[in-house]
């Protein structure tokens, strides 16, 4: 669990105007939430790749990549439709 | 002494409404096996429906993050998320309130939410078995996604307490039982879109055969490793069966990997179901 990334997540998900205040200044955003710069940069390029690599909650991932309008498999490299079966 | 009419488990995907597509006959073959649930609710006309599912943080937030949740009060909103549609639905609030108290009495540490918020954990099996939204309602959480998780023996419990209450309902209330979650799946990982069917086929084995001891022996861990993070919401299917035990019939299973998802529809406990 990274609590500091998972707030960051859902201060972008849920406080009007952040993640447009981040992406116009993002050191400043990423110094407010208390993350590095990356998290902050990786969370508003919606690469969730590097978000789940840092412990991200994978709900708020889904969430951020609704958010973003993100196929999350596709992003994550599973063609849609075609995962995987164990 | 209110009855058990009839108690399902179902998967709670949002896709298998947003990806709904007709023209395919295995989203069909879903979508039939909803729709003969939903047939018998109509004909059931259940007093009150109770859905045992799980927390995707969309209701709740860590700033106070409940393991089991009782919505009171007297609505509930669905939210709207993941394409399902937004709706009021009535609370069963006489049924809610006997269930906290019940179960804070009996050292079941319930939380409660008032006026609750539901996603589409609740709100897609409610859209598919009741679209009317008019049939008043008991969500029940289970903390299924953020660790540490409950051990499922608590799940099983918590299914008991809901048999013991309905027991001490006014006579002949009719009560639906609804667990919705799972089956296999990864959410929000490079796994995304896998299904374990080997996990979900002795899971349904577990259901047909109304064998509790099976579930109740899984460790939440080892379901996350095998069979993914979403994985662990068969816990609510597991509630519902210990409140209603008995043999199950699966409807219908799809290792539908465009839904992400193991998706499966049983009536659970189905000796006692019409």
């Amino acid at each position: 669990m990274n609590v500091e990334l998972d707030t960051l997540l859902q201060r972008l998900l849920r406080e009007a105007g952040f993640l447009e205040k981040s992406r116009a200044r993002p050191q400043a955003s990423a110094e407010l939430a208390g993350v590095p710069l990356s998290d902050l940069t990786a969370a508003i390029e919606g690469d969730l790749v590097a978000l789940h690599e840092r412990g991200g909650h994978p709900l708020l991932i889904m969430q951020l990549a609704g958010a973003l309008g993100i196929d999350p498999m596709g992003r994550f490299g599973a063609p849609s439709g075609e995962g995987p079966t164990p | 002494m209110g009855v058990v009419v009839a108690a399902y488990g179902v998967s709670h995907t949002a896709m298998i409404i947003r990806k709904f597509r007709p023209e395919d006959a295995v989203h069909r073959t879903v979508h039939e096996a909803f729709a003969k649930l939903r047939a018998e609710v109509a004909s059931l006309s259940p007093d009150v429906i109770v859905v045992v599912s799980s927390e995707h943080l969309n209701s709740f937030r860590f700033d106070c993050f409940p393991q089991m949740c009782v919505g009171i009060g007297n609505t509930c909103t669905g939210l709207g998320d993941g394409g399902v549609a937004a709706a009021k639905i009535p609370l069963a609030s006489d049924f809610a309130g006997m269930l906290l108290e019940e179960g804070v009495g009996a050292g079941f540490d319930l939380a409660f939410s008032v006026d609750p918020q539901l996603d589409h954990a609740f709100m897609t099996p409610l859209t598919l078995l009741r679209p009317e939204m008019d049939l008043p309602v008991v969500p029940v959480w289970q903390n299924a996604s953020t660790e540490p998780l409950p051990p499922l023996w608590r799940a099983a419990q918590l299914g008991r307490l809901l048999a013991a209450v309905i027991a001490q309902r006014p006579k002949d209330e009719r009560v639906l039982l609804v667990g919705a979650g799972g089956l296999s799946h990864w959410v929000g990982t490079p796994q995304m879109g896998a299904i374990n069917v080997h996990f979900d086929t002795t899971f349904l084995n577990a259901v047909r055969g109304g064998d509790l001891e099976t579930i109740v022996a899984m460790k939440s861990d080892d379901i996350r490793d095998e069979a993914g993070n979403g994985a662990p919401e068969i816990r609510n299917w597991l509630t519902v069966m210990a409140a209603h035990p008995g043999r199950g019939e699966v409807l219908t299973y799809e290792p539908m990997r465009e839904w992400a998802t193991g998706i499966a529809v049983a009536r659970l406990g189905s000796e006692g179901n019409p």
